[in-house]
């Protein structure tokens, strides 16, 4: 198949869709793996759970934008981010596989972004592959051989990294072991990240990124899933008796996560998102690495409100607040 | 033994292979412990592996002193730290061998100087010495693992020791050895605090700016470029081990090497327990040491970071260059 077929296929949004296995030919009695768009899950929602058992080749189109939108009820901020989202979508792939990740920048995009993938082996987590110029798009293919909860992020340079990052350019890839994780009744995902602005503003107005402050680790938001007390307002549900997974991210862009469940230990964490290590069990805080993740499993025994929070000095009162109801 | 000798020595990287055992006889039928003097590298160096399977006596000779040397291209700062430099060598034994310290003083110091080695045996293990003097210390190292030895946090205390240079690491294997790997790299994070200044200052330490944990320069091997300038380098197929420290004193580090995951961690270096496996970043405490191991799959350069980003501008990160063939079927552009 030439390139610039390939090309106008994908500019025409096709080869998701298109199973290129027929063309690769099963000659020697092998079958080619099937190709798959991904399915895109935004928070606190995840996508659904893998059922292959074979590896396949999945594509997944992600879009850097540029907008304003609210970061708490008071004030708004001019988020970058993945596909108009803070936290940006999580994909879901499985050991094996092979990634097709399509980078576009958004036309109206001021800054050139890219997307440093710790699942992805390779220099700069694809990051150099995947760097687009406003209105441009890149691409990649890459394996994945280690299975885990892993962060994606810009890591463009200019003006700074840490900068994409606070401006919340991330979002969670899950690779999951062959096999499967084990099914429970609900998972959701929370991230965790700070926003750091400039201080003097009133109700209403839209704040600025400050750099100074994120120099000085002093933020002026920490939140769950991109927006203060978002988890409050629209708190998760779940049924008493049900076991409930929560994949944590935490991009930082500075500050280690102590995630907690006020009303009961976790049952299960999956210390710094490794899947291949036994969990730890009982564990009453959850620390989440920057750059970071883990999954919490635990059972709601009894139906009320439970509280999801990051207790550390201030953070729960600038946003890192949510609940859980279980009816 | 003349220091000149040792110290030549030392510089040819030769002093690992003396046993300075024989003279130590064998008297009433009991073979003595052989005595060897400990490689003292610069940092990211590493001592040789241990290959011996009987505990040993290993002498260590340190010195502290005190001078102004450059934190960055562009400021200097009045370091005080052990053998001339920042961190302080690593210092590399085995379960059950006797450690001795000869801790000098240089004459020229202001301050008194003392290093705590407690982690790596049972109670305290401190030496102190004043400026021209010398201690020793011996002590038994019972306890596997990485540790950071320090400038002690004993009364009187001035924290400015700690936050001056004065930290290594100490790898207490355990007996056997580590297994073998083709590439170990030692790399401690530490942070600096310091008034302002202007570029070319020398700048002074600011007791202040730590109580804020408002960092000047947070970096890895004493400078901030230091793994910048002159990367760490290794080739596709080889498998490299970080010894990782963590000085403090106020930020946990979340230890990350971009573009590859830790297939292996040993947190605390506590090689007895099982690693922790596919880990893209892990928590190095404050004064607590990790050891991480990774094969390389892909040639490039890979960035070694404290993952909480802005830390990164201050200098936490150096850089790994992997040499060899690509692999595309793992990482292709389209």
């Amino acid at each position: 198949m030439s390139k610039s077929l390939l090309r106008s296929m994908r500019r025409a949004g096709l080869i998701s869709a298109l199973v290129m296995a027929p063309c690769l030919a099963i000659s020697a009695g092998v079958a080619s793996a099937e190709t798959i768009k991904a399915q895109l899950g935004f928070a606190p929602n995840v996508p659904p759970p893998i059922k292959r058992t074979e590896p396949a080749n999945i594509t997944v189109l992600l879009e850097a934008n540029e907008w304003v939108g609210d970061l708490s009820d008071d004030n708004k901020y001019e988020f970058w981010g993945f596909n108009k989202s803070v936290p940006g979508p999580m994909i879901r792939v499985m050991v094996g596989d092979t990634v097709e990740i399509r980078m576009k920048n958004h036309k109206d995009s001021k800054e050139s972004h890219n997307i440093d993938f710790h699942a992805i082996t390779g220099p700069g987590g694809g990051a150099s592959l995947l760097n687009s110029e406003p209105g441009q798009e890149s691409g990649g293919r890459f394996k994945m051989i280690i299975p885990g909860i892993f962060l994606y992020h810009c890591a463009t340079a200019s003006p700074s990294i840490p900068e994409h990052v606070a401006n919340g350019m991330y979002g969670t890839i899950i690779v999951e072991p062959a096999g499967g994780l084990k099914p429970v009744d609900k998972e959701f995902q929370i991230t965790e990240s700070e926003f750091y602005t400039k201080e003097g503003y009133s109700k209403g107005e839209t704040m600025e990124f400050s750099y100074e402050a994120g120099l000085d680790e002093t933020p002026s938001h920490v939140v769950f899933n991109g927006h203060a007390k978002s988890l409050v307002k629209n708190p998760l549900r779940a049924k008493a008796g049900e076991t409930v997974r929560i994949f944590v991210t935490n991009p930082g862009p500075n500050f280690v996560d102590s995630f907690q469940l006020l009303e009961q230990p976790f049952d299960r964490v999956y210390t710094e998102g490794s899947l291949t290590a036994p969990p730890a069990e009982n564990v009453k805080v959850a620390k989440v690495p920057a750059g970071g993740a883990v999954m919490v499993e635990f059972k709601v025994k009894t139906a009320g409100t439970y509280t999801l929070v990051d207790p550390v000095k201030n953070r729960k009162d600038i946003g890192a607040l949510g609940q859980l109801k279980v009816d | 033994m003349p220091k000149s000798f040792l110290h030549n020595m030392r510089h040819a990287g030769l002093i690992s292979a003396l046993v300075m055992a024989p003279c130590l006889a064998i008297n009433a039928g009991v073979v003595s412990a052989e005595t060897i003097q400990a490689q003292l590298l610069k940092a990211p160096n590493v001592p040789a592996p241990i290959t011996r399977t009987q505990p040993a006596t290993v002498v260590v000779n340190l010195e502290a002193s005190e001078w102004v040397g450059l934190i960055s291209d562009d400021n200097r700062y009045e370091f005080w730290g052990i053998n001339g430099m920042v961190p302080a060598p690593m210092i590399r034994v085995m379960v059950g061998d006797t450690v001795e310290v000869n801790f000098k003083n240089k004459k020229d110091s202001k301050e008194s100087h003392n290093l705590d080695f407690g982690k790596a045996t049972d109670g305290a293990a401190l030496v102190t010495a004043e400026p021209g003097k010398e201690a020793k210390l011996s002590f038994k190292a019972t306890k596997q693992g990485l540790f950071v030895y320090q400038s002690s946090t004993a009364a009187p205390y001035n924290i400015r020791h700690l936050l001056s240079g004065m930290y290594g690491l100490i790898l207490v294997e355990p007996v056997g050895g580590l297994k073998p790997v083709e590439k170990e790299f030692y790399v401690i994070q530490s942070e600096f605090y310091m008034k302002d200044g202007k570029k070319n200052d020398t700048l002074d330490f600011s007791i202040d700016k730590v109580k804020e944990a408002d960092a000047s320069y947070i970096v890895h091997n004493g400078h901030m470029t230091a793994l910048v300038k002159v990367p760490l380098r290794s080739r596709v197929g080889e498998t490299t081990r970080w010894f990782f420290g963590n000085a403090g004193v106020n930020f946990e580090s979340s230890w990350h090497v971009i573009g590859e995951m830790l297939d292996r961690v040993w947190p605390a270096g506590d090689m007895s327990k099982p690693p922790l496996e596919s880990i893209q970043s892990t928590l190095v405490g404050t004064g607590e040491a990790t050891i991480g191991e990774f094969k390389g799959e892909m040639p490039g350069t890979f960035v070694s970071v404290d993952h909480s980003l802005f830390r990164t501008e201050k200098g936490a990160l150096g850089l790994l260059k992997i040499d060899g063939p690509t692999n595309p079927s793992l990482f292709k552009g389209l």
